[in-house]
């Protein structure tokens, strides 16, 4: 019997080779009609147009959506098949709440890294527009015992159980953790209040992705990351004349009466789909694709928010100190920040937690804090809450923007970190 | 205080529609004049299996999963017939109807599975003197073979007796924990009340109709306590079923069907949990509560 081993092949880097979104638009606008499939498609058909990729067989696509239909089972590979790559190339689902899109990419990184692959294509769609509403759950119920049931009269005799209300009451998608029913924005106030994060500096971080969004707009720095869809060629949630004012007038959202987050600082539902080409050195070089930067690791962690002991968006903080353990770096290590901002809040209790000592001594089991990240590094193009956040979307998004970001710096290295439903949190390292 | 008590087996239980006849009959009681009679009898089931269908259908309609296992709180619904039984007897002093469940506390000692039998014996146990009235402990325990696997107490008020007898009524909690936060929402329907009776065996009109509810006072429908009680429970148990355990708990401002209510928690310590159920914006108590699941099982 032969001695048992996983795949001997080297470890290779991972080139990022570039992205391509749609703009992202704000729920119930200009994307109400298409389905996840119809953003995806949009997103990976642009791809293959920019990099000249049609008839190609690639390794593999993966990608997902959060809100999903039963008749989305096979998203990637319905959306693989409605584009003009080759329809021999492989593809499959992947579903981590907001961590998916990042997630599918650390996916097919790792299967390069291996050499099980050569190149493959990562991404994610999510519309809450067109999102999927169940039939009310006693129908259901009745309609599935009515199937299982033998011989008409006895289906008959089920089908009469259905009652009219039954009807007016569908099932429809929450915004809401499964687990303690409050939606994510209550979860984040919550935060904010544990941390004690001001209503200012939340609406100050917001204005500041507003304008990043807005000026790397203006510098052409999306030309290459985006290719419009249905007459829009920007993300539509981008207000060019956001203000602190208009900021500070907007009520709170989720808590009246105590709290600080607000339709302003927190991310709105949005529609969008993006996607990420990545591929080993040697397949970059054989088809003259530049490499803009390398996709180094990823890390996932998940906290306990059920019982209260930990805040539901916290698990970026865990996941980043053991990425950087392993990898022998210090959170100062860092060129760029790419954190996703699902509420300002959310990024501002994470900074925060990483200042303090006795949080990172006692959650993070860290001897000393992590310490302060410089703010002039912080989502220097833009962030979710300039641009949206479809969600499945957001990963592919952030990894293309700092992947070109590092190439026009000419190197460096970049942190990606995203929070997730769950008590998730993905994050990465790109660096060249 | 165990008086000598009359074991009176009651077998088969009398069906729903006699407990609800009795109940509706025991409001025509007369004053008592002197102090109430305790009631001496003890009533016994000899044995109730925890069968796995009802379990599973009391499980679904408080939130338990089915890693819990037999949930702490539902021996409780196979003795409560027995409750009604004892209260509605004409020789208890007062209507069983206008009896408001004013707290509980649950003993587990050993873990409960399904297809277990359980001997469930009911007694009043002791009367407290209440400042809003009389109030009665009712006792169940539950053996199996032999050994005492659960226990519950039941506390009821008749409302408004001047001079209550008993020892004084001391509140079954601490008072409530600083820094308590807020971990869960749930939306009752206006049908919860019906839903819960059905697999509660509870069909008491204050939680089933609106007219119901009318005669006896409340402007709706109000939950019951005990479906509060485990819906709070499924909220603070451990993904796994559990061995020894307790819960205490008293019930405050009823809850008027259908609402929005909250859950608030202090941080938790070891296996102490200590909640409070509250109206939607967090300020008016539903329930108080404190949960002990063994650590480390």
């Amino acid at each position: 019997m032969s001695e048992y081993s996983f795949n001997p092949a080297p470890v290779r880097r991972v080139a990022i080779l570039g992205g391509n979104r749609i703009p992202f638009a704000r729920s119930n606008t200009v994307y109400a009609n298409d389905s996840n499939q119809d953003l995806l498609v949009a997103a990976l058909q642009g791809l293959v147009d920019r990099y000249g990729l049609q008839g190609q067989r690639l390794g593999e696509f993966a990608a997902g959506a959060v809100i999903k239909h039963s008749r989305d089972f096979n998203l990637a590979r319905e959306t693989l098949l409605s584009t003009t790559l080759c329809a021999q190339t492989p593809a499959y689902d992947v579903q981590q709440a907001c961590g998916t899109g990042l997630e599918a990419a650390l996916l097919v990184a790792n299967k390069i890294a291996l050499g099980q692959i050569e190149v493959g294509v990562a991404g994610g769609a999510d519309t809450t527009s067109d999102a999927p509403i169940g039939l009310n759950e006693s129908l259901r119920r009745t309609l599935l015992q009515a199937n299982r049931a033998k011989g008409a009269g006895n289906k008959l005799r089920t089908l009469l159980k259905v009652r009219p209300s039954m009807f007016f009451k569908p099932l429809l998608p929450r915004n809401g953790e499964p687990r303690t029913g409050l939606s994510m924005g209550e979860h984040c106030e919550e935060m904010a209040k544990r941390w004690q994060i001001k209503r200012l500096a939340q609406d100050e971080l917001t204005l500041n992705s507003h304008r990043q969004l807005e000026a790397a707009y203006q510098r052409g720095f999306f030309n290459d990351l985006i290719t419009p869809y249905r007459g829009l060629a920007r993300d539509n949630n981008l207000r060019a004349d956001a203000s602190l004012e208009k900021l500070a007038g907007l009520s709170p959202a989720y808590d009246r009466e105590n709290g600080t987050l607000t339709a302003g600082n927190s991310t709105p539902l949005t529609d969008g789909a993006s996607v990420v080409l990545l591929a080993s050195e040697a397949w970059a070089a054989a088809h003259n694709l530049p490499v803009l930067a390398y996709l180094r690791t990823g890390e996932t962690a998940a906290v306990n928010f059920v019982d209260g002991s930990e805040g539901l968006l916290m698990a970026p903080a865990y996941a980043v100190p053991r990425m950087l353990a392993r990898e022998g770096l210090s959170l100062q290590d860092f060129d760029f920040y790419e954190i996703h901002e699902a509420f300002a809040a959310q990024v501002l209790c994470t900074l925060k937690a990483w200042e303090d000592p006795d949080y990172c001594r006692d959650q993070l089991g860290l001897e000393a804090p992590l310490g302060r990240i410089e703010r002039s590094k912080l989502n220097i193009n833009g962030g979710s809450l300039g641009c949206g956040h479809p969600f499945a979307a957001t990963g592919g998004r952030q990894l293309a923007t700092l992947a070109k970001a590092i190439a026009e710096r000419g190197g460096g290295r970049g942190l990606i970190s995203i929070c997730a439903a769950g008590g998730l949190g993905v994050t990465a390292i790109v660096e060249k | 205080m165990t008086v000598d008590s009359a074991i009176r087996i009651i077998e088969p239980l009398p069906s729903r529609g006699q407990l609800l006849y009795d109940g509706l009959r025991s409001l025509r009681k007369p004053k008592p004049d002197a102090a109430p009679q305790l009631p001496t009898e003890r009533l016994v089931r000899p044995a109730v299996e925890l069968q796995a269908a009802e379990v599973a259908r009391y499980a679904q309609a408080c939130g338990f999963r089915r890693e819990h296992g037999v949930p702490l709180s539902f021996p409780h619904t196979l003795a409560f017939p027995l409750h009604l039984l004892l209260l509605t007897r004409p020789s208890f002093a007062y209507p069983a109807s206008g009896m408001v469940h004013l707290a509980n506390r649950i003993r587990q000692y050993q873990r409960l599975e399904e297809g277990q039998a359980l001997r469930l014996e009911v007694f009043a146990e002791r009367w407290l003197a209440h400042p809003k009235g009389q109030a009665l402990c009712i006792a169940t325990r539950a053996y199996t073979n032999g050994s005492l696997v659960w226990e519950g107490d039941s506390l009821y008020l008749r409302r408004g007796v001047a001079a209550p007898v008993g020892e004084p009524w001391q509140g079954a909690l601490s008072p409530a924990p600083e820094g308590l936060r807020r971990t869960q929402r749930w939306t009752l329907p206006a049908d919860l009340g019906r839903r819960f009776a059905k697999v509660s065996g509870d069909f008491n009109p204050i939680h089933t109709s609106w007219l119901g509810a009318r005669l006896f006072g409340f402007r709706r429908p109000i939950a019951h306590g005990m479906w509060t009680l485990g819906r709070a429970l499924a909220a603070q148990q451990p993904p796994h079923a559990l061995e020894a355990a307790q819960l205490e708990c008293e019930f405050k401002l009823p809850i008027f069907l259908p609402a929005a209510v909250t859950l608030w928690n202090a941080p938790p310590s070891g296996p102490r949990h200590e909640f409070e159920v509250r109206n939607q914006s967090g300020d008016k108590p539903h329930m108080r509560g404190l949960f002990i699941g063994g650590a480390g099982q």
